[in-house]
């Protein structure tokens, strides 16, 4: 039995929900917002309206979709909050990713320093600008340096340029962005052609496929890097460009059906199931 | 029949014709949702989450 927590308006967890449910895999939905209203929790069971009580020992794996904030959530309702991410931290066998293991994108800047110990890939060259003023003279992209999302753009170049809040600069490499999901040992890797700088912005020309030329030693590594930062689901965003491959950034909460409904295969649904224990009827 | 607990395809389809409703309503076309009327709506959270 796969535990799916998170919230009901996430089309991410949805998804997943809809392919177990097409597949026929046994999973049970703890809606946060219902959490210390609804559903509960003790030692042994979880309490979910019209369902048995569900024993923890029969669950198998976690799916773990609770990203958002949840200052405004009531006393009880943080308090079983905290109890869960305890449980999903420490207790449960597997879990994809544990609440720990997801904060490795909250500095990009680190995430980068991680990943130029590895020497398959290329870092593109970037700056930390912040309380400054500066003039872009060759192309480049601006983003957060945090895991706030913040949509790629190139508009500053040559352009005088007020930066308050740290940001972080790269060099605008033209080429192929890559989506490299991996879970544990599988991975699959999804080419998307754009012709927007931030490709997700782009609702009209875009052209997504499953990309093969990946060297097998780059997804290896990457496969040991989401290792290394406690990752067992990732997506790691790369973009191919001037013959080498660069890394972007790690994502440690993907949202893989914007993907995977792009294509013709559930490879990465399937993965998450093999993963978590899924018990197919 | 698997068992899925908590869920149904029915329980996500109302909330999205939820949003749709209430965005009518207010004179739009209802693909796109609407923050201050339903807090988090397909729309607005596929922005946050598709591609995270």
């Amino acid at each position: 039995m796969i535990l799916m927590v998170g919230i009901l308006a996430d089309p991410v967890i949805c998804y997943f929900m809809d392919y177990c449910m097409d597949s026929k895999v046994d999973f049970a939905f703890v809606d946060v917002n219902l959490l210390g209203q609804e559903i509960f929790f003790d030692q042994t069971h979880w309490f979910i309206p019209n369902s048995p009580p569900l024993a923890h020992k029969s669950i198998t794996g976690v799916f773990n979709r609770v990203l958002f904030s949840w200052a405004n959530y009531h006393e009880l309702q943080k308090d079983l909050l905290i109890r869960l991410f305890n449980w999903m931290d420490t207790i449960y066998p597997k879990v994809l990713n544990r609440p720990k293991s997801t904060y490795s994108n909250l500095s990009k800047p680190l995430q980068l320093q991680w990943a130029s110990a590895f020497s398959f890939w290329e870092i593109p060259d970037s700056w930390i600008v912040s309380f400054n003023k500066i003039r872009v003279e060759d192309p480049c992209i601006c983003k957060s340096i945090s895991s706030s999302r913040s949509i790629v753009n190139n508009v500053y170049y040559q352009q005088h340029l007020k930066i308050y809040e740290p940001a972080l600069v790269q060099e605008h490499l033209n080429g192929l962005n890559i989506r490299l999901h991996i879970c544990d040992q599988s991975y699959t890797a999804t080419a998307i052609e754009s012709s927007s700088v931030d490709y997700r912005y782009n609702k009209i020309d875009n052209h997504y496929f499953d990309y093969h030329d990946l060297p097998l030693d780059l997804v290896h590594g990457a496969i040991e890097f989401a290792n290394r930062i406690g990752l067992v689901f990732c997506g790691i965003d790369l973009i191919f460009s001037k013959g080498r491959y660069y890394f972007l950034e790690a994502n440690p909460s993907p949202g893989y059906s914007y993907f995977e409904s792009q294509l013709s295969h559930h490879q990465i649904s399937s993965s998450l199931v093999n993963y978590l224990g899924g018990r197919v009827r | 029949m698997n068992k899925a607990y908590g869920y149904t395809k029915e329980m996500k389809d109302a909330l999205l014709s939820k949003c749709i409703k209430e965005d009518s309503k207010d004179g739009k076309d209802g693909k796109e949702g609407k923050d201050d009327i339903c807090p988090v709506t397909f729309q607005s959270y596929s922005d946050v989450f598709e591609v995270a």
